[in-house]
């Protein structure tokens, strides 16, 4: 894209304003608000927004001078081969015009929608957007923002055409496609995945089935081998197990033999013991017939010694008779004498209660009078005892009182005048007026108030003091108080008074004394006394009336008592006389119950003694009829004969036997049948055995184990091909990743080269020799590197970061220039922070960019630019109102570029012609390699080719990038 | 024995001359049945290695057990070629059985086949089903389903056990294997025993490798002098063998041969597919293969280096007759572009897919990825992606399991690399 010309009417501050531009560098100069950055602003608006736009932005350019008016702004420029002029009008009558003209000279005029969607249309397939923005760095602080080519398509582009597409993105989509290829078999940390884990799990499976199966195979031929030695030990056990049999056949027949001999001893000894029991049988008859008379002749001996005992007892009888009633007849003398001695103890028992009633009664009237007397002597003490109640305590108050008066008296003698009158002779003198004799050699002495003492014609009057007159009253309150308690007492004095309370003291212990003798004649009230005695009075009455008139009465109770205890000792006497009588009475007829019964017995004894003694003498009688006595001695003899016959011949059949030599045959038969039954069992088990191994193996034959295991490797062989196939491709998978990474990285490396070359290009013009730079992922400007020397583009001063970034920006626009359809570089006000030295530089690298790619200046400080050498210089001063009609009305402007008239052919025509003409051929999706190579077309006219026909809907694309694939809408 | 003479070559049979020792007719309730004795002849069919329960895991789930039933077709239409030809019984020369522990399923059908067959059929225990301790034909599954008409040849020498079963005249010697490892094979000892038997015809069936035939060492293998001595002295009149797949005869006197398996077993057999109907009489022998096999296993090497030669390699293929069952194992070796080698890992499910089996297995160096300028032209030049293609194929050249993962990642780029 290149500016040929911008026209703006009534855009802000300006009224009317052109400017043309050159093909290199053009700067426009001018004082602030000249309307410089305006009129690029308007023909950005005039790029992009459609006339019928009331966005702020449209309104911002509103005209300060002539705001009826809508802001218009006119610009020619070149897009390719193609020359547009271009109008736009906002707010105010909007209008758009259009005139494009082709290389053929061909003139596309359009207005309104169609001619902005045209132009539209055709700066998508010229102009980079992105790229258009980052050329264009507004005036303020945006020149030191970094330049990012990695993110303007049209610069990659560039790139990946001069890096012989080596394009990084490129590599990584397929870096993409290879890593999902790669997450079949592999985690991002290379570890084998589900499918590679899967085919290693069925080798697994697939062994561990062929090791069983095998196992199993190998364990039946483990039975087969078993199975064979068995089948060759079977006939050696059988002829082992014959030879067992014969050698027991042979024992067995030499133990029948000795059986034989052993069965001839046991029958001599039988008939031994038989004749040992005859000559038993013999001897026993023989002792039978002695014992039987033996045992006669005892009982006849013992008949006799019973009659001899009979006879003792009758006798023994009979005596105990005659005892027994001899003492029957004393015992009932004894018991008349007892009777008379219980009637003597009677009569004086009877006399000694009859005494004794009467001391008794006696004793009873005489309480009855004390207790009279007791009870008028307490009367008469009643009152005193009754006084001495209160008078302790009168008393007690008339000794505390008396005290009172003692200490007063003492104090008033203390104080009152103590007057003495001594006298050498006797002489009676008048004190008070009252004679008061005096013996001579005596002494009076008076202690009061006032003392008169009047001896003839001597008067002497002795007066106290105050004090003592004080003492004097209290004294005689005093004296005062004791008389009123006397009277109160009714004593006269307190020495009376004294004796009354010792008096009553006395009188009320008497009446204690009376008292407790009342109490202790039993408190009985004298009649009760009286009725008990008049009871006794009747008792004596009759007991005398009973007693036997006779008999003299003891004097006293003491007689009767002495008569009572020789009547009591008297009658002891009998009745122990009595008792004994009894005593003895009972012993013998005691012995007489025992004795009868015994003489009894003894007389049936004897009868039956002499029942047996006469049975024995019949049975020995008859036994002897039957069996004479020679007769059983004989058969003793003849028996013992035959008893040594028997033991001859038993002793024969014992050594007969004996030599058989019956142990060690029993020995060896026992032993040659455990070897028979040894051999039975060994054949038994290796029989056993043989089946058991056959019948396993039959079982493991009937598994079809070959079969089996034939399958099974079968299936391992199968598993482990499986796996190498997933091990093969997950290697191939690997290494391929590896490459693509390798591949990337190198691509990387190509691809900045360009760039990087151009930078580093234009940095050592500025810089100096040993400029280098760093590139980030979005090639942007990493560091600059000074001699080798990296240093991040943050630390750089504010100066050279500005002239980093226009650099940067210079070399995308020589690139873009260079190698395809570049757009201007406008510099709005930049270089504020640069030197003098430095600008001298930049202007240099302007003026090599300026060959490949317009440049376009806007500066208020022409000065920073006069080292860009062939620059144009625009100047341009601030609009003023200009009155209305001064300038033509928008309807009198002429219609843009007239002179562009159209040309004959359109090259794009024939491009797209000759792709749609090659996608109706093929009749199938096409790639875009194919379309190239059918069509012969660039790269850079293929990009655009296809934007066009894509956009007019000629053509549809499938797929993306690599995999984009488009065909003919038709 | 002489050379042979007076022999009537029919198509496909060989005929012997007759013993110069002469044998003596004898009339038997065999000659009376119209049965063949040994002044008229005796037929019989010699056959060997059936194999049967043979897994064939080389083939498709599918074949394996077409192929399996194959096998038990054979059986029978070694049955029906012996009815229909009049032969007295059938000698099966070992290996009647791939294992001696087979499923009860298998054993079963084996012997319904054999005793639908109805003629007697001799059987006799090879390497692969040998007389051990695990023998097959002791187990209850044979025993208990055992067709009258069949006999195991179990004794070292005469099969006195097979008297009033076979013609009068013929006495029947066998060398039944008891162990798959021998120390020598058994039926060198069963003739050394032997003496020649006028009057009487004399089959000697025997199993094991031919040292004349192969590289084999084993300690079990016949030799082939030893054979023909006791054909030459008259101690057999026919030796039928097994264990060799192919038919072969052996020998000067043309008396020896191996029957070779009913059914292809093998991708190295030479001549499989065939049984022999033996005329063995007094005047002579005369074998005649027939065939009976329906499958056909093809072992083919092929080199491949361009597309052209993988089209030649599918049209081949597509003219193969009786694809369903035929096997097919191709060797290949080359070097193919991108597309066509896909083309060749493809063809089991493609040209391939009506075979009974195809099997494709690298020869020397394998067959590897050439990738073409086309394959490559996806990639733009100078691009990364064209560099790693490139160093791939490079790295892919040769074999070694480094060639062989390169080649995988160049197959993998292209394919994903279109797209990317």
């Amino acid at each position: 894209m290149r500016i040929h010309r911008l026209h703006a009417w009534n855009v802000a501050g300006i009224v009317d304003r052109e400017v043309e531009f050159s093909a290199g560098t053009t700067v426009v100069e001018g004082p602030n608000e000249s309307g410089k950055t305006t009129l690029l602003d308007a023909f950005g608006r005039l790029l992009a927004v459609p006339d019928s736009s009331q966005a702020k932005d449209v309104r911002r350019l509103r005209s300060k001078h002539r705001p009826q008016e809508g802001p218009e702004v006119e610009a020619e420029f070149s897009l390719g081969a193609m020359r547009v002029t271009y109008r736009k009008r906002w707010l105010v009558h909007p209008t758009t015009l259009a005139a494009i003209r082709h290389p053929d000279g061909r003139v596309e005029r359009l207005a309104g929608g169609q001619a902005h969607e045209r132009v539209e249309q055709l700066l998508d397939q010229h102009v980079d957007r992105r790229l258009w923005s980052a050329m264009r760095v507004p005036q303020g602080t945006g020149w030191t923002d970094p330049m990012k080519p990695g993110s303007i398509p049209s610069l990659l582009t560039l790139l990946d055409g001069l890096s012989g597409g080596a394009r990084p993105d490129n590599a990584t989509s397929l870096l993409s496609a290879v890593e999902s290829e790669k997450k079949k078999y592999w985690t991002a940390t290379w570890r084998p995945t589900k499918v590679y884990a899967e085919a290693q799990e069925a080798v697994d499976r697939a062994e561990g089935r062929h090791r069983e199966v095998l196992g199993q195979r190998e364990q039946a031929e483990s039975l087969a081998q078993e199975l064979a030695r068995t089948r060759r030990d079977l006939p050696r056990l059988r002829e082992q197990q014959v030879e067992a049999a014969l050698r027991r056949e042979q024992q067995d027949r030499e133990l029948r033999a000795i059986d034989e001999a052993a069965a001839a001893v046991r029958a001599a000894e039988l008939a031994e013991q038989q004749v040992h029991e005859r000559h038993e049988a013999a001897k026993g008859a023989w002792a039978s017939r002695a014992r039987d008379v033996d045992q006669h002749q005892k009982a006849a001996a013992v008949c006799a010694d019973t009659e001899r005992r009979l006879e003792a007892l009758s006798a023994q009888t009979r005596q105990l008779e005659d005892r027994s009633r001899e003492v029957s007849e004393r015992l009932e003398v004894e018991r008349q004498v007892r009777i008379g001695a219980e009637a003597s103890w009677a009569a004086a028992n009877a006399d000694l209660l009859l005494l004794a009633a009467r001391r008794e009664h006696e004793e009873l009237l005489g309480r009855m009078e004390r207790i009279g007397e007791l009870e008028k002597r307490a009367t008469q003490l009643a009152p005193d005892a009754a006084r001495s109640e209160m008078l302790p305590a009168q008393l007690q108050e008339a000794e505390r009182r008396a005290e009172r008066l003692t200490a007063a008296r003492a104090r008033a003698s203390a104080k009152l005048p103590r007057v003495q009158l001594g006298a050498t002779e006797a002489l009676e003198v008048l004190v008070g007026g009252q004679p008061i004799p005096v013996e001579a050699g005596g002494a009076k002495e008076w202690v009061q108030e006032r003392v008169d003492i009047q001896y003839g014609p001597l008067r002497l009057r002795v007066i106290s003091g105050v004090d003592a007159a004080q003492e004097a009253r209290a004294q005689q309150v005093a004296e005062e108080a004791l008389a009123a308690c006397l009277r109160e007492a009714g004593a006269d004095s307190l020495a009376t008074l004294r004796d009354r309370v010792s008096r009553a003291g006395v009188a009320r212990e008497e009446l204690a004394r009376v008292q407790a003798e009342m109490a202790r004649l039993g408190g009985e009230a004298p009649d009760g006394i009286g009725r008990r005695a008049a009871v006794l009075a009747d008792r004596i009455d009759s007991l005398l009336r009973e007693r036997e008139a006779k008999r003299p009465l003891p004097a006293t109770e003491e007689e009767a008592q002495d008569s009572l205890g020789e009547a009591e000792a008297v009658l002891k006497r009998q009745r122990e006389q009595e008792a004994a009588l009894a005593s003895e009475l009972s012993d013998a007829e005691a012995l007489l119950q025992t004795a009868i019964p015994e003489r009894a017995a003894a007389q049936a004894r004897l009868e039956e003694q002499q029942r047996q003694r006469d049975q024995m003498a019949a049975r020995l009688l008859a036994d002897r009829a039957a069996q004479s006595d020679e007769a059983l001695e004989h058969a003793v003899s003849q028996a013992a004969h035959q008893i040594t016959e028997a033991q001859s011949l038993l002793a024969r059949e014992r050594d007969q036997l004996s030599r058989l030599n019956p142990e060690a045959v029993r020995l060896q038969a026992a032993n040659a049948r455990e070897a028979a039954a040894d051999a039975d069992r060994r054949i038994h088990e290796a029989e056993q055995r043989y089946q058991r191994i056959h019948g396993s193996l039959e079982a493991l034959g009937a598994l079809g184990l070959d079969e089996r295991l034939a399958e099974a490797s079968h299936e391992l062989e199968q598993a482990k091909a499986g796996l190498g196939r997933v091990r093969l491709q997950a290697d191939a998978v690997r290494l391929l990743w590896d490459m693509v990474a390798q591949e990337r990285d190198a691509a990387m490396v190509a691809y900045r080269k360009p760039y990087q070359e151009a930078l580093e290009r234009y940095g050592r013009t500025v810089f100096g020799p040993g400029f280098q730079v760093e590139l980030d992922d979005e090639l942007a400007v990493a560091a600059r590197v000074d001699n080798g020397t990296p240093l991040e583009v943050d630390l750089l001063s504010t100066g050279a970061q500005e002239q980093m970034a226009i650099l940067a920006r210079a070399a995308c626009a020589q690139l873009a220039g260079l190698h395809g359809e570049g757009v201007p570089l406008i510099l709005d006000d930049a270089f504020g922070y640069s030197d003098p030295d430095r600008l001298e530089k930049l202007g240099a690298v302007l003026h090599d960019l300026d060959r490949s790619t317009q440049v376009i200046v806007m500066t208020c400080v022409p000065e920073r630019y006069q080292w860009v050498a062939g620059a144009r210089v625009v100047s341009v001063v601030r609009d003023r109102e200009v009155p209305a009609g001064a300038l033509p009305s928008p309807a009198e402007r002429e219609a843009p570029d007239e002179e562009a008239a159209p040309r004959a052919s359109s090259e794009s025509s024939d491009l797209a012609g000759s792709v749609l003409d090659c996608l109706q051929a093929a009749g199938r999706p096409l790639s875009r390699s194919e379309i190239l190579a059918e069509t012969g077309l660039s790269e850079a006219a293929w990009t655009r080719t296809i934007h066009e026909l894509l956009a007019r809907g000629l053509v549809v694309q499938s797929g993306q990038r690599r995999g984009a694939r488009y065909q003919h809408s038709a | 024995m002489g050379p042979p003479a007076k022999a009537v070559q029919r198509p496909g049979s060989l005929t012997v001359a007759p013993d110069a020792a002469g044998l003596v007719a004898c009339a038997s309730k065999w000659q009376a049945k119209g049965v063949s004795t040994i002044s008229t002849g005796i037929r019989f069919v010699h056959t060997a290695d059936w194999q049967l329960g043979m897994p064939a895991n080389f083939l498709s789930e599918e074949a394996r057990h077409r192929f399996g039933q194959a096998r038990l077709d054979a059986v029978e239409r070694i049955g029906a070629e012996a009815r229909a030809r009049g032969a007295a019984f059938v000698v099966v020369a070992g290996d009647v059985f791939e294992y001696n522990m087979l499923s009860r399923q298998t054993v079963s059908r084996a012997l319904d086949a054999m005793g639908a067959m109805g003629v007697p059929v001799l059987l006799l225990p090879g390497n692969h089903d040998p007389l051990d301790a695990t023998t097959i034909f002791e187990q209850r599954s044979f025993t208990e389903a055992c067709p009258p008409n069949v006999h195991v040849l179990t004794e070292d020498g005469p099969q006195r056990q097979l008297e009033g079963v076979l013609p009068p005249g013929l006495e029947v010697v066998a060398a039944p294997w008891r162990t798959k490892h021998p120390a020598v094979n058994p039926l060198g000892a069963v003739l050394a025993a032997l003496d020649p038997v006028p009057g009487r015809l004399r089959l000697v069936v025997g199993h094991g490798g031919m040292d004349v035939l192969g590289v084999r060492d084993d300690l079990d293998i016949l030799n082939l002098q030893a054979l023909e001595a006791a054909v030459a002295d008259g101690r057999a009149h026919y030796i039928a063998l097994g264990d060799r797949h192919s038919t072969t005869r052996l020998g000067a006197h043309h008396r020896i041969w191996y029957a070779g398996t009913p059914e292809v077993y093998a991708f190295d057999e030479v001549d499989p597919g065939n049984i022999l109907l033996v005329d063995l009489s007094a005047g002579g022998v005369e074998v005649t293969p027939i065939r009976v096999g329906a499958w056909t296993f093809v072992d083919r090497t092929v080199s491949l280096n361009d597309a052209d030669d993988v089209d030649h390699l599918e049209e081949w293929i597509r003219h193969l007759p009786q694809k369903p069952l035929t096997a097919v194992r191709l060797h290949v070796s080359g070097l193919l572009p991108l597309e066509a080698r896909e083309r060749v890992a493809q063809m089991p499910v493609t040209v391939g897919a009506s075979l009974a089996g195809l099997e494709i297995v690298p020869e020397g160096a394998g067959l590897h990825i050439r990738p073409a300028d086309g394959d490559l032209s996806v990639l733009p030049p100078g691009s990364f992606a064209r560099s790693v293609a490139e160093r791939l194929r490079d790295r892919a050249v040769g074999a070694g399991e480094d060639a062989a993962v390169a080649e995988a990642a160049l197959g993998l780029l292209l394919r994903v690399g279109v797209g990317a």
